[in-house]
């Protein structure tokens, strides 16, 4: 009877193990996470980020061609950062799940506006259908403000809500900003935190 | 008095219209992408910026306000297959359509499955002499055909599920449909009647390894160009699957890659390869030395914003779908020799 108790024990607590293994691989899924990959040579911020090297100094650094300067006045195109996403999730190489569409982020004159705007400028306003809080005094719940941890100069880009990044902290780029606490089970988006109830709508929408 | 009146108002929108026209005709070609001996020249684009022209353009308008109908437009074009610079079937992956551009006729047909369905995300598009034009769908794992003068589009029958289909080319020496598998990072040879050959490649950065193919060539030689997109490459494969060359690396200098797209070969046998970051077509010879390139990001005639596919005609027409810009904009390549 008490070789069967232990057994019980036993088997129950290495249930509990292999369930929490399991769990702990899904919560540090990334899917932007390519170090495991078998083509991947020790450069974990590819292919998403380039590398150059300084022809002086011999010192590596990150193509950041995607930072482009020229921002379409009437925000009907997309341009930035966020041009990084779409140039990947595109239908052809990230797979149709895994597609975004410009006319599915454009403002509201469009007929396939059903997503947020990208490449828009942020402006805070107390009137009107869209109310938004002051990003310069609103905390974004990060640590810092609206403007320091969401906006990119100023305006809304994919990154505003995606963290493409999290779960990164083992990778060898010292730069990639990181996220602790952050409920990764209910966060498939890679959100920078959860919507659970609206809350990352919240931050910045003052409805 | 006011019958009068509205003949004159009339007369006068009618020259207005004739004269914005005429400018729009004789708007002097772009030149782009200079060299000695070749020039690739701006000829047209598609939508122009005052929309579709049709012969009867204003009547059209009154019609399709009074009735509530809205003129078919390209939204995200991503490839194009052209028999001529006047008549071309361009891939809209954002409508879900194929369509066809007849320009002697000003007309835009909107091509549609046999049940109406919308199709999901169309990639690239070929030629099967004997069948009709092929064209792959990445979100449905299909390839379907429009054969000659129909109206609808049907699907092709393959013999294996393809796990994300996009690049389509024919190998006209050997009667065979080469496939893209971009999930699966390899190539799938097909027969005429869709059965599965053989497959070429695997995930990898080795030499005829791919890290997410995405668009292909076949030349007049038989020679197969595949864009390796995630490898910052092009790979040159002969007739039997045997790699020949390759070359191309991550970068942001000319002759780099950013996000490589689609290719094309001229009838020099010059290499195209649209670069969506880059926003631009750049152009290497056949051992892949860099020679020029041409657009840049913007929205003027020869600019382009995240361009996608390229296809050349024999007679060395360019056609490259600006995808972001919503229109097909074509160039001339021209011979100063």
């Amino acid at each position: 009877m008490k070789g069967l108790k232990y057994f019980r024990v036993i088997s129950v607590g290495g249930l509990i193990c292999i369930s929490v293994a399991v769990y702990s691989q899904k919560m540090v899924r990334n899917p932007h996470k390519f170090t495991k990959e078998s083509w991947e040579v020790n450069e974990p911020c590819n292919p998403c980020h380039v590398y150059s090297s300084d022809e002086k100094s011999g010192k590596r650094f990150i193509i950041s061609y995607e930072n482009d300067t020229i921002v379409s006045p009437d925000s009907i195109y997309v341009s930035g950062v966020s041009k990084l996403c779409i140039s990947c999730h595109d239908g052809i190489v990230a797979g149709f799940d895994h597609r975004v569409d410009i006319w599915h982020i454009l403002d509201g004159r469009s007929r396939y506006s059903h997503n947020h705007p990208v490449s828009v400028e942020y402006r805070a306003k107390n009137k009107g259908r869209y109310r938004l809080h002051d990003p310069d005094t609103t905390s974004s719940g990060l640590g810092g403000t609206i403007a320091e941890d969401l906006l990119v100069n100023g305006r809304v880009e994919c990154v505003s809500c995606h963290n493409a990044h999290f779960s990164m902290e083992k990778v060898a780029c010292s730069t990639c900003p990181k996220v602790d606490n952050i409920n990764l089970d209910e966060n498939y988006l890679s959100l920078w935190k959860s919507n659970r109830q609206s809350l990352l709508c919240l931050t910045c929408h003052n409805f | 008095m006011s019958g009068k009146l509205q003949v004159m108002i009339l007369c006068l929108m009618g020259f207005v219209h004739t004269v914005s026209v005429a400018q729009n005709g004789n708007k002097a070609p772009v030149n782009v992408g200079l060299n000695d001996e070749k020039s690739v020249q701006w000829v047209s684009t598609y939508p122009t910026p005052q929309g579709i022209k049709t012969k009867n353009k204003f009547l059209k308008k009154v019609g399709n306000a009074v009735f509530g109908i809205r003129p078919a437009v390209f939204i995200k074009p991503v490839a194009i297959y052209a028999d001529s610079p006047k008549k071309y079937w361009v891939l809209d992956q954002k409508a879900g359509s194929v369509f066809i551009v007849e320009k002697e006729k000003s007309s835009l047909y909107k091509l549609k499955l046999e049940d109406d369905r919308p199709l999901g995300s169309l990639v690239d598009i070929c030629r099967v002499p004997g069948t009709g034009l092929l064209f792959t769908d990445s979100r449905l794992g299909k390839i379907f055909v429009i054969r000659q003068g129909a109206k609808k589009v049907t699907p092709f029958k393959v013999s294996v599920n393809l796990e994300q289909p996009t690049g389509i080319a024919y190998l006209e020496s050997k009667n065979e449909i080469w496939v893209l598998e971009t999930k699966a990072h390899r190539i799938a040879v097909l027969s005429k009647d869709g059965t599965l050959i053989r497959t070429i490649g695997k995930r990898g950065i080795g030499e005829g390894e791919f890290n997410y193919p995405t668009h292909i060539w076949i030349d007049d030689k038989g020679l197969v160009y595949i864009v390796d997109s995630m490898n910052y490459r092009v790979q040159i494969f002969n007739s039997d699957g045997e790699l020949i060359s390759m070359f191309g690396e991550a970068g942001d200098g000319s002759g780099y890659f950013a996000m490589p797209k689609g290719i094309a070969v001229d009838s020099h046998g010059n290499i195209y390869v649209a670069d969506a970051l880059f926003h631009t077509v750049q152009i290497f010879d056949s051992k892949g030395n860099f020679l020029y390139n041409f657009g840049q990001q913007g929205r003027n005639d020869g600019d382009f914003w995240m361009p996608s596919g390229i296809y050349i005609s024999k007679d060395d027409y360019i056609f490259v779908a600006d995808s972001y810009n919503s229109r097909i904009q074509v160039f001339k390549l021209v011979n100063h020799e």
